[in-house]
């Protein structure tokens, strides 16, 4: 499951940073963005994305008053024990006792600029082979970490991915058989898109890479257009062989061919589920669906954007009264609370409003509006955990706590189908939430949540509501002490 | 059935229409009514539709 390497790569986020606040922006990959609730406004690209080769820890850049400097030795610090790193193989770009300098060197004055400036710093860390990005605001706290995980070659035995001239030469005699028989990618069999391969084949681009572990396949993301056309075809950067070739909507239109190579891993078994979703008109393109298009536009938002153009909405996951350090913490009753949860929520609440969104092509009321999920952190006044989810216009509060045996509300893709429907029904057949029309709505929310695990998931589970503890039964409603019909009531 | 809490009893006389969803997909028999399945292919839609 996408979801699993998700919470492995918050595992280690969480591992590099014991004390950091953190809460994601994307899951569904293996790139994703951790980052504060604080909602600070970003100007200009934080950071590098792209390939990096696997190799010691090296601190790409950053800038340094002396809160912000000590910030970023801290991070180097907290990395070291965490990779193994031999301090003496890392070194620092900034000393902790300069002040303030711009590009030119030059010290920033006290103002708006400089404001604008420091939340512009960042750090960069290569630490065998995983990227790891931290932006720190004016006062030195961390309020943001993005990752990219290349997994270790634990082995020894490094499987090397092609240089970009062997991708090329790989790839470009393959056109004619991906164009073949499909007329919407019959323009790949362009010569001039050869002609340009060739061209970019001779630029020197060494992106070889070790990646080890089975589990996780190092992909080469290929967007090759020309004029109003762009094609999308993912090749194993290992052999060249093409793994999925999809005609997408082009970003922009260009005069010339052009391929634009990236390179990212993905979870093998799901490489399939790692393609954008885009329809062939164009009508829907959905960020969310895509490790590549959603690590790439909302990488650095606690939200990700359906641009659908009849409103596909957005979602955001927010922490909800969590407590403000830690990542974990116990509760009451055997319960855990943990910030985990507003990633499995992310994920949960994503497959609702995808599974929307894709069969209705609308929002959830129908004008882009926005989804607010909130991971409630609240506990009762008896100290209990606060268990439960709703959920109601335009949002959904889920508890931020995990149950002994492992289950949870946040986690559960049925629970937050059915608290999304509950936002559907709002807007639309209104009914109102007591007695006899609350039943209703409580009944077509529980058939949408099972109806998630179904479609969504693909597989067959709809005898209860509850994808991973039972909450509700359909065929037997006794058991859970619901009537089956009018007399038993 | 009225309850106290629960708005009512809004996740308890769900199950009513609950198991008129689960006779839809499934088939079955219940109340001396036969239901003819029509499955899960278009279970999703059918509220909907």
């Amino acid at each position: 499951m996408p979801g699993r390497a998700v919470v492995e790569a918050a595992q280690l986020a969480f591992a590099a940073f014991p004390s950091a606040q953190v809460t994601f922006s994307q899951i569904h990959g293996h790139v994703l963005s951790i980052a504060t609730a604080l909602p600070i406004e970003q100007e200009g690209d934080p950071g590098p994305e792209q390939f990096v080769l696997p190799q010691p820890l090296v601190v790409s850049h950053g800038f340094g008053t002396a809160g912000r400097a000590s910030a970023l030795v801290e991070l180097v610090e907290r990395l070291q024990p965490v990779f193994g790193i031999d301090p003496e193989s890392s070194r620092l770009p900034v000393d902790p006792t300069n002040p303030e300098l711009d590009e030119n060197d030059n010290e920033v004055p006290e103002g708006p600029e400089r404001a604008t400036r420091l939340v512009q710093t960042h750090l960069g860390v290569l630490v065998k082979g995983r990227y790891i990005g931290g932006t720190f605001d004016a006062d030195g706290h961390l309020y943001q970490v993005t990752t990219r995980l290349l997994p270790l070659d634990t082995t020894g035995t490094s499987s090397r991915a092609l240089t970009r001239s062997a991708l090329y030469e790989a790839l470009v005699p393959k056109l004619p058989d991906i164009a073949a028989g499909r007329p919407e990618l019959a323009w790949l069999t362009d010569p001039r898109l050869t002609e340009t391969a060739t061209a970019a084949a001779e630029l020197l681009f060494v992106p070889e890479g070790v990646y080890g572990r089975e589990r996780l396949r190092l992909v080469y993301e290929v967007h090759v257009s020309m004029g109003a056309r762009e094609a999308l075809i993912v090749v194993d950067a290992k052999d060249g062989g093409v793994l999925k070739a999809l005609d997408v909507m082009p970003s922009e239109w260009h005069d010339d061919a052009r391929f634009v190579v990236s390179a990212t891993a993905l979870d093998e078994a799901n490489v399939s589920q790692s393609i954008p979703s885009v329809r062939a008109d164009g009508r829907l393109y959905m960020g969310y669906g895509s490790n590549f298009q959603s690590a790439r536009h909302f990488r650095d938002r606690q939200h990700l954007s359906l641009s659908d153009a009849q409103g596909g909405g957005s979602l955001t996951v927010l922490p909800y009264n969590l407590p403000a350090t830690g990542n974990t913490w116990e509760a009451a009753n055997g319960f855990t609370g943990t910030r985990l949860q507003l990633a499995s929520a992310m994920r949960t609440a994503s497959l609702a409003l995808e599974w929307w969104a894709a069969r209705t092509w609308r929002s959830w009321d129908g004008r882009g509006s926005s989804l607010f999920v909130g991971v409630n952190g609240n506990s009762n006044e008896d100290g209990t955990p606060s268990f439960n989810a709703w959920g109601s216009s335009g949002t959904i509060v889920a508890g931020g706590f995990i149950g002994p045996s492992g289950y949870s509300f946040a986690g559960d893709v049925e629970v937050m189908g059915h608290e999304f429907m509950h936002n559907v029904i709002g807007v639309t057949s209104r009914l109102a939430c007591a007695y006899e029309s609350g039943a209703l709505s409580e009944a077509l929310a529980d058939l949408f949540g099972a109806a998630l695990t179904v479609t969504a998931e693909d597989r067959f589970k709809d005898t209860t509501l509850g994808d991973t503890f039972p909450i509700r039964s359909f065929s037997a409603p006794c058991s859970s002490g619901s009537p089956r019909a009018i007399r038993d009531s | 059935m009225i309850t106290e809490g629960d708005a009512g009893g809004v996740h308890t006389n769900s199950g009513i229409m609950n198991l008129a969803h689960y006779l839809m997909i499934h088939g079955g028999a219940f109340n001396g009514v036969r239901v003819q399945a029509c499955g899960t292919a278009s279970r999703s839609r059918r509220p909907y539709s």
